[in-house]
């Protein structure tokens, strides 16, 4: 129990103190999977508005396929990056594991699927609809997709909050593809571990409030999207 | 704007739906296109208005046999279940003139113009979701119309509609191509809507034109058979 309360109460001195080493893993946390989310958001926000709304030969295994790799386990993101940028890697030699920018290739594979099928699933029915409208108005290609992008922005901002909650919630990718190098590419989650394991439970349970924080205003956003 | 119709055919899932010779629709007048559900009525209109690609034959636009591409901005389409988008009522009816880049002054000015018409000036801050399903389809109408289209086409527009949104849908349609010499296609299940507003009439039946006059010779002196029947209601469909 001392262990618990002790914890506690060194963990609001340290949120509250403003500690610069837990700072720099929020905020590292916070960025990683943010660039992520708008890197895959790019191409999976128009991949999810053209499988949705075109007919196409196996688009329903296509979006079977999608929609199970919604729930890949982080921990085989992190092996397929790990392995393609590993030394001996066909990607090897841009000396890039164990770096930020592995783990954000590794995030944008993860939130990739996620983006993808909460757009698509928003668009599907009534994507046609609403590009037949605009066309009847007079809108070209673009006013079109950009038409549907504005008439599904919950179901999109639904898509974007879900992966990015997901990305910065996830250990397996991130730990094996950032190593949890301290100063470097150590985040939230695999700090937690890190410092639990050690017994530093003052670390690991303020991280641990600022990532249940955070949890919970992405699903009240989420959930905000979803009821309107 | 004329219409002239050569050939049309379309299946879906191998099944012919739509076939017709030759139809022409004159400059400046209003035709209406009767039928039982699933004769091609719509096909017919989403194939004229670009939406749907025939698999043969032509459909040439305007005196001078236009392709679609090349009047694709003086056609429009009013739907039997519009969809309206999750904005005001203001920057729906604005939709079309913001897409060709209309400057805000001029967009603002025809934009109440067009809902004084249909009777929504009051409602021009209203979200388009609020609105009851009569007022929709007239927010459809004023958009459609706003753009001064020279062939409007009208799919069921007042299908299941309050007799007076009907009305009000039915009087502005009339004004609107008297005042500007637009050519009006209009489905109707309707036999007296029909009678209402038609100055010609056509009558379809598994994807075929099967009957086409004036309106009084339709109505009061039909060719064929089957015309007759269907207008005393003969016909189940
Ligand atoms: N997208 C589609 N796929 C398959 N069949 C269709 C499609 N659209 C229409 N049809 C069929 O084409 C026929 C004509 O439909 P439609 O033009 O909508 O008739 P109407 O408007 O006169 O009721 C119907 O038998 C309908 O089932
Ligand atoms: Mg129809």
């Amino acid at each position: 129990m001392d262990n618990i309360t002790n914890g506690f109460f060194g963990a609001l001195e340290l949120i509250l103190s403003g500690n610069r080493e837990v700072y720099g893993i929020i905020g590292l946390s916070l960025v990683v999977s943010f660039v992520s989310v708008i890197i895959s958001m790019f191409f999976s926000v128009p991949l999810g508005i053209v499988i949705g709304m075109n007919r196409f030969p196996f688009r329903k295994a296509v979006i079977m396929i999608i929609n199970t790799l919604m729930g890949l386990p982080p921990v085989i993101a992190g092996l397929v990056v790990y392995l393609l940028l590993s030394r001996s890697g066909p990607l090897g030699y841009l000396r890039m594991l164990h770096t930020p920018q592995a783990m954000v290739i590794a995030q944008v594979l993860l939130v990739s699927p996620i983006i993808i099928g909460v757009t698509l699933a928003g668009v599907k029915d009534r994507g046609n609809l609403i590009q037949k409208t605009a066309f009847t108005l007079g809108a070209n290609r673009c006013q079109a997709l950009w038409t549907i992008i504005k008439e599904c922005r919950t179901s999109i901002g639904a898509s974007l909050v879900a992966g990015y909650g997901r990305a910065i919630s996830e250990v397996g990718a991130v730990m094996l593809v950032g190593g949890n190098i301290k100063g470097h590419t150590r985040v939230m989650t695999t700090a937690i571990v890190l410092e639990t394991n050690m017994g530093n439970f003052d670390q690991a349970i303020a991280i641990g409030i600022v990532l249940l924080v955070l949890f919970f205003i992405l699903n009240i956003l989420l959930q905000k999207y979803q009821g309107a | 704007m004329k219409v002239q119709i050569s050939g049309l055919c379309k299946k879906y899932d191998g099944k012919p739906v739509l076939n017709i010779d030759n139809l022409t629709f004159e400059q400046g007048r209003i035709h209406v296109i009767i039928g039982p559900n699933g004769s091609g009525k719509s096909t017919l209109v989403n194939i004229i208005s670009g939406l749907e690609k025939a698999d043969h034959g032509t459909v040439a636009y305007g005196s001078n046999q236009k392709r679609f591409e090349e009047v694709r901005g003086s056609i429009t389409l009013v739907m039997q279940h519009p969809y309206l988008f999750n904005t005001t009522v203001f920057s729906n009816i604005a939709y079309g003139l913001r897409c060709r880049g209309a400057d805000k002054k001029q967009t603002e000015l025809l934009v109440k113009e067009a809902a004084e018409k249909v009777n929504l000036s009051a409602f021009l801050t209203r979200k388009a979701a609020t609105l009851s399903g009569g007022e929709m389809q007239r927010v459809a109408l004023a958009r459609a119309l706003v753009l001064k289209p020279e062939l409007l086409l009208l799919d069921e527009a007042t299908a299941n509609l309050d007799p007076e949104s009907i009305g009000i849908i039915e009087r502005v349609i009339r004004d609107f191509q008297t005042a500007t010499g637009a050519t009006v296609v209009f489905i109707t299940h309707n036999i007296f809507q029909a009678r209402r507003i038609a100055e010609r009439v056509y009558l379809m039946m598994g994807g075929r034109i099967i009957e086409e006059g004036s309106k009084e010779k339709t109505f009061g002196n039909p060719e064929s058979r089957i015309t007759r029947e269907f207008l005393r209601g003969e016909l189940i469909f």
